[in-house]
Order: C-alpha cells, then sequence, then structure tokens
C-alpha cells in the first residue's frame, strides 16, 4: 500500500511539475517577450510623435511667414498668446495656431501642449510732446534738467525704460538762457533718450492720422500725440512692450485764447478746434493701445496764492499785454493761461482718462514735484503677462502617454524655454 | 486488491503524463509561432517607421536642404522634391528608399486651415500601385503614418501627414530577390545566383509592361529594374530560381 501511495504522489509531483513549467512558460517567457515587443513597437511609435511635433513646430503661420515655434518664443517674451504684428498683418492668436494643428496631427483631444513662459523685464517705451510756445519757459528748463536724470536712475534699478521727445515748433528762446527746442546742450541723446522736433514725423503720421492732418501750431500738443504715437519713438515700437505717451503743456491743444482774443472762455464746449484735436489723440491712443498720460505745467508763480507768473522770452516785436524792451519781453501769465487752469485740467483729464491714462497737474517749479510724477506714471506701469503657456485637452490618468521637450528659443531675450507637449492615442 | 489498484493507477498516470507533455510541446510550440508573428509585426513596424524616416530625412529622398546653408531640417519636405517623386514614381518605389522584402505606397496629404476649420490642401502619392493577397485573396500590409511639414518657401511651410501602405508578400518578395540581383549585377558585384520562392499563385512576366504578375481573381503586378528572360510559372508551388544575365538582361530559369 506504501509503495502505492508513493508511486501515486510521484505521477503528481512530475504532473505538477510540467503544468508548473507551463505556467511559468506563459507567465514569463511569453510575458517578456510581449513586454519586448511592446516596448519596441512603443519606441518606434515615440520617434514618430517626436519627429511630427518637431515638424509641426517647424511649419509656419502663414501671414506673418514665422514658424510654430518662433511665435512661441515671441508669446514667452511679451507674455500673452496674441501678438500684435502691426497694421498689415494684424493679431496673430498663437493657442489658434497650434490648436488646428496639432488638432489636424493628432486628433482633438489627444494632445496637450506646455511652455513655462521665463519673467521678462519689458521694456517701456515713452513717446513725450512738450508744448513749446513762451510760457513753457517755466516747465520745458526743469523738464530738460530732470527728465535724463530720472531715466538713468530708473534705468539702473533695471527698468527698460526709453524716452523719446517731440518737441512742438516755436524754438522759443526764454530769458533763463533756455531754448524751447531739442539740442544736445539741453536734451542730452543716447541710445535710450532722444529728442526731436516734431517735423521729422509729421508727413509720416499725416498718412496715418484719420483727420489727414499733423501738428498745426506750437500748443497743438493733442495732434502732437496722436501723432508720435501713430509714428512711434525714435526705435520704433517694440512688440511686447509697454508704451505710454505723455504730454504736457500749460494750456489747451491750439491755445487757450478765446476767439482769438487773450481771454478764457468759461467751457470746454467753446473750444472746438481742441476738442477736435483732442479726439485726434484720443483715437490714435485707443487705436494703438498706448495711454495717455498728460502732466499740466506751471503758470503759477505761486499756486496757493493763486499768484501767476510772468515770462521772459527774446523778441524784437511788441507783444499785446507785455512788457517789452525791443530785444526781450516779459509777460504776465494771467490771461489766458491761469484763467483758464480749469478748463485745461478737464481737458487733459478727459484725455487721459479716455484712453486709461492718468492726469497730473504740476505744483510747483521746484523739479522734485515732476521727478515724483514721471517716476509715478513710470513704476504705475505692470504687464500683465501668462505665467504659462497651457492648450489641449487635460493629460488622461492611466493612459499611455507619449511626451516629447523641445526648447523653444525665446531670441528677443537671449534665453531658453521648454516646450512640453504630451500625446496619446 | 493491492495488485489490482496498481494496474490501474500506473496506466491512468501514464495516460496523464503524456498529456501533459503533449500540452507542455503545444505551449512550446505556440509560444514560437506568436513569437515568430510578433518578430514579423515588430519587423514590419520598424520598417515602416525606418521607410517614412528615410523618405522625410535624407536629402535623396524628400528632405528640404537649404541652398545657402546646405542644413537639413527634420521632417520637413521639399515641395519640389515631392512633385518630382509624384510624377516619376508613379507605379514603383524611388530608389533612395527601396526596400527588397516590401512593397510600398506613400501619401501624402497637406493640411490648411480655412475659416477656423481644418481643410485637406494638396496631396501627393508614389510608390507601388499592386500589391500581394494571401491565399484568402485578402489584402495584405499595414498603415503607419507621420506627421511632416511641406516646405514652399522659408516663410511658407505647411503641415501635413506621410502615410505609407507597407505589404510584406510573395509577390513583392520575388520581385525584391529579383531587384537585388540585378541591383548587384548593375554595380558588377553579381554574375549568377540560385533562389528558391514560394508562390501561391501562378506567375507571369509582361514584357511590354516589364512587370512580374501573380494570376489570381485579381492580378497584382511590379515593374521589375532589370528586363526579365522569364517563361513564368503556371501552377503555384516552390521553385529553384537559376538567375543569370545576359548583357543586361536577368536571364530566370
Amino acid at each position: 500500500m506504501k509503495g502505492q501511495i508513493f508511486e501515486t504522489l510521484s505521477f503528481l509531483i512530475l504532473a505538477m511539475a510540467i503544468i508548473g513549467i507551463i505556467i511559468l512558460m506563459r507567465i514569463y517567457l511569453i510575458g517578456g517577450f510581449t513586454k519586448t515587443f511592446l516596448n519596441l513597437a512603443e519606441r518606434h511609435t515615440d520617434e514618430g510623435v517626436r519627429a511630427g511635433v518637431n515638424a509641426l513646430l517647424a511649419t509656419t503661420e502663414e501671414k506673418t511667414g514665422k514658424t510654430q515655434l518662433e511665435l512661441i518664443g515671441i508669446s514667452a517674451f511679451v507674455g500673452n498668446t496674441t501678438l500684435n504684428f502691426g497694421p498689415a498683418v494684424g493679431n496673430i492668436d498663437v493657442v489658434k495656431e497650434l490648436t488646428w494643428r496639432f488638432d489636424a496631427e493628432f486628433g482633438k483631444n489627444h494632445w496637450h501642449i506646455n511652455v513655462p513662459y521665463p519673467y521678462i523685464t519689458p521694456d517701456i517705451q515713452i513717446v513725450m510732446v512738450l508744448d513749446s510756445s513762451s510760457s513753457m519757459c517755466y516747465s520745458v528748463p526743469i523738464i530738460s534738467q530732470k527728465l535724463p536724470q530720472i531715466v538713468d536712475q530708473l534705468r539702473q534699478n533695471g527698468k527698460r525704460v526709453s524716452i523719446t521727445i517731440y518737441m512742438l515748433p516755436g524754438s522759443v528762446k526764454c530769458c533763463n538762457g533756455f531754448t524751447l527746442a531739442c539740442s544736445p546742450g539741453q536734451f542730452p541723446e543716447k541710445s535710450y533718450f532722444h529728442c526731436k522736433p516734431i517735423e521729422e514725423i509729421q508727413n509720416d503720421c499725416a498718412t496715418k492720422l484719420p483727420s489727414g492732418t499733423s501738428v498745426q501750431t506750437d500748443e497743438d500738443y493733442a495732434d502732437g500725440l496722436a501723432c508720435a504715437i501713430e509714428s512711434g519713438p525714435a526705435e520704433g515700437w517694440k512688440s511686447g512692450s509697454i508704451k505710454l505717451a505723455i504730454g504736457s503743456s500749460d494750456e489747451l491743444s491750439l491755445g487757450s485764447e478765446c476767439g482769438g482774443g487773450l481771454t478764457c472762455c468759461p467751457s470746454l464746449s467753446a473750444y472746438p478746434s481742441a476738442i477736435q484735436s483732442g479726439n485726434n489723440a484720443i483715437q490714435a491712443s485707443i487705436k494703438n493701445d498706448v495711454p495717455l498720460y498728460m502732466i499740466q505745467a506751471v503758470d503759477y508763480a505761486d499756486r496757493q496764492r493763486t499768484q501767476c507768473g510772468n515770462i521772459c522770452f527774446y523778441e524784437s516785436e511788441n507783444y499785446y499785454n507785455c512788457n517789452c524792451n525791443g530785444e526781450t519781453c516779459t509777460c504776465p501769465l494771467t490771461d489766458p493761461q491761469c484763467k483758464c487752469t480749469d478748463v485745461v485740467t478737464q481737458f487733459q483729464q478727459n484725455l487721459s482718462e479716455s484712453t486709461g491714462g492718468q492726469a497730473y497737474i504740476l505744483n510747483d517749479l521746484s523739479g522734485q514735484d515732476i521727478v515724483d510724477k514721471i517716476q509715478t506714471i513710470i513704476n504705475s506701469q505692470q504687464q500683465n503677462r501668462i505665467p504659462e503657456l497651457n492648450i489641449g485637452a487635460a493629460v488622461p490618468v492611466g493612459k499611455n502617454i507619449r511626451a516629447v521637450n523641445i526648447p523653444v528659443p525665446i531670441s528677443l531675450a537671449g534665453m531658453f524655454t521648454n516646450a512640453t507637449i504630451y500625446e496619446w492615442s | 486488491m493491492k495488485g489490482q489498484l496498481s494496474y490501474i493507477i500506473k496506466p491512468l498516470a501514464l495516460v496523464v503524463t503524456i498529456v501533459l507533455l503533449l500540452l507542455l510541446y503545444n505551449s512550446i510550440s505556440s509560444f514560437g509561432s506568436r513569437e515568430k508573428i510578433a518578430q514579423q509585426s515588430l519587423d514590419t513596424t520598424a520598417d515602416s517607421t525606418n521607410i517614412l524616416l528615410l523618405l522625410a530625412n535624407s536629402p535623396l529622398c524628400l528632405a528640404y536642404q537649404s541652398a545657402e546653408t546646405q542644413g537639413l531640417y527634420a521632417n520637413i519636405v521639399d515641395v519640389q522634391k515631392l512633385n518630382y517623386f509624384a510624377q516619376n514614381y508613379q507605379n514603383t518605389e524611388p530608389e533612395c528608399a527601396r526596400n527588397f522584402d516590401y512593397g510600398w505606397r506613400v501619401t501624402i496629404k497637406e493640411f490648411k486651415e480655412s475659416n477656423g476649420a481644418t481643410v485637406s490642401g494638396n496631396s501627393w502619392s508614389f510608390g507601388a500601385t499592386n500589391f500581394s493577397f494571401d491565399s484568402s485573396q485578402n489584402s495584405l500590409g499595414l498603415d503607419f503614418s507621420l506627421p511632416i511639414a511641406i516646405h514652399y518657401s522659408d516663410t511658407l511651410i505647411r503641415p501635413g501627414l506621410m502615410t505609407i501602405h507597407l505589404v510584406s508578400g510573395e509577390l513583392e518578395k520575388i520581385s525584391g530577390i529579383l531587384d537585388f540581383s540585378c541591383q548587384l549585377h548593375m554595380q558588377g558585384r553579381l554574375l549568377k545566383s540560385t533562389v528558391q520562392i514560394h508562390t501561391t499563385y501562378p506567375l507571369i512576366y509582361d514584357a511590354n509592361s516589364h512587370s512580374l504578375c501573380q494570376i489570381s481573381k485579381t492580378n497584382s503586378c511590379r515593374i521589375t529594374d532589370c528586363e526579365l528572360d522569364f517563361s513564368g510559372f503556371k501552377s503555384p508551388g516552390t521553385y529553384l530560381l537559376k538567375i543569370s544575365f545576359d548583357k543586361d538582361k536577368e536571364v530566370i530559369r
């Protein structure tokens, strides 16, 4: 009986061993081979996806001729997925461009792109228009003295500020030795600081302005602002920069004289030419997305005591209401300058508030006031940057995801970011 | 009683052991055949990817090469080369990506955007037009795609999809052997050879079209590289081909 039991057991053990071998073969050998096969097949699919992503990013947007990789780089630089390529091309939507291409190649809801956008300090480009009439003999010399210092200081603090001053026509010679015109001695020329007579751009901007008119007088600063915005700063408007326009005058655009006389009208509606000029500035500002900032220049010798000042400039002819000696004239700033202060404030506030800017009134001639005002304007500029480009369907959980990393050059900043593209079947 | 039990259990155990050994054998052989099928599938997938990458990245094939820098760009194909290939390789594979184990045809489709929707633009096609059928007259082969970019100019590069239909059948293999021999002969490296082939359908050579054809319900023909002196095989079977050359004519006996 014992022998039979052992005999039976030995057969059982043999049978179990064979069954065990079969099971092990199925689990390990076949399973292992299948895994190897799948890995190799997956590598080929990976290669296809990588090649496809490279090819897609090399395709061009048809209006600009720029590749998708270049568009992502520009988008990373400006921190926005809508890129403006000027009036001829218009806006390009990077998300839309990438979406239809990836949908066509990989299918809808089968891909996702993530590109972190590094923080890039934006350029701050300023165009400034200065009234050059004799009443500005108070304020322009202070601007000339302080503005280059402010820009230098801001640049030392990491702000990439550049400024182009457009001086309205006139070239009045003030008794304090300052001439209301651009000259290297008064406005030092630097790569980021320029002063130009507005005549240099008048023909160009006249063709761009809907009114077809350019600057008319030494006090037509609203048309001057429209012109400066349309023509841009000396280096041209840059893609992705913060752009703003600053105007400074003590009068209404085209002058505060009412009905041709040295009196002041009680309301703005009595100045149709100023209103038209202001509308030109507002239209140019809104069209080009360049807000207007106004600095109302000083006419008062003592604003708190409402004591109007006098202005002295070189003039051989006699001026009405002025004390002229054949060489210089000294004129009181009572009419229309000081008396029109409220109307001017209203006009300049309207320009600023209609365009997202701000109006400021200079309180004194100390110089610190204008420093504070301009620093406030520049420091208030913030760029709304998106932190990353994140488009396509959400990456699913539990699926076989293929990921490709592509370096994206941000050539405008001389740096790189990294695009990660996910694809799944 | 003890002896009787032994007589029953021993043969039973023997039968069980034999059954199990048969199972083991079956398992080993099925593993082998599965491995073979998987290997073939992997080879075909790998070859299809390789042919597509070769087409898209070789300057001898479709790759765009900058005239100024002589630089090549990954998977950017030149529209002029595409036009040339579509015109000159309507029925045969271009030499730059010829594979003697397979027959293939490539189709390239361009994508454009119109009013927010993706639409098809131009399309190109080249390569073999006829392929082998299996013994049940079913189509063979696999289709594999690769996204590419189509270069018109430096400022106009459009997205596209290159799809290959790749077939590894009897006609492709026989034709591949003959073409490979022809190529070696052209290079002065082969005078004669002997190869064994198998064909499921009768095989003829059409001298007018320089085509080797398998005759079935649907005839399949492939243009051969060399002109053949071949009387054909009227019945299916395994044959020994003796290949020699008379000038540039490939003689098959």
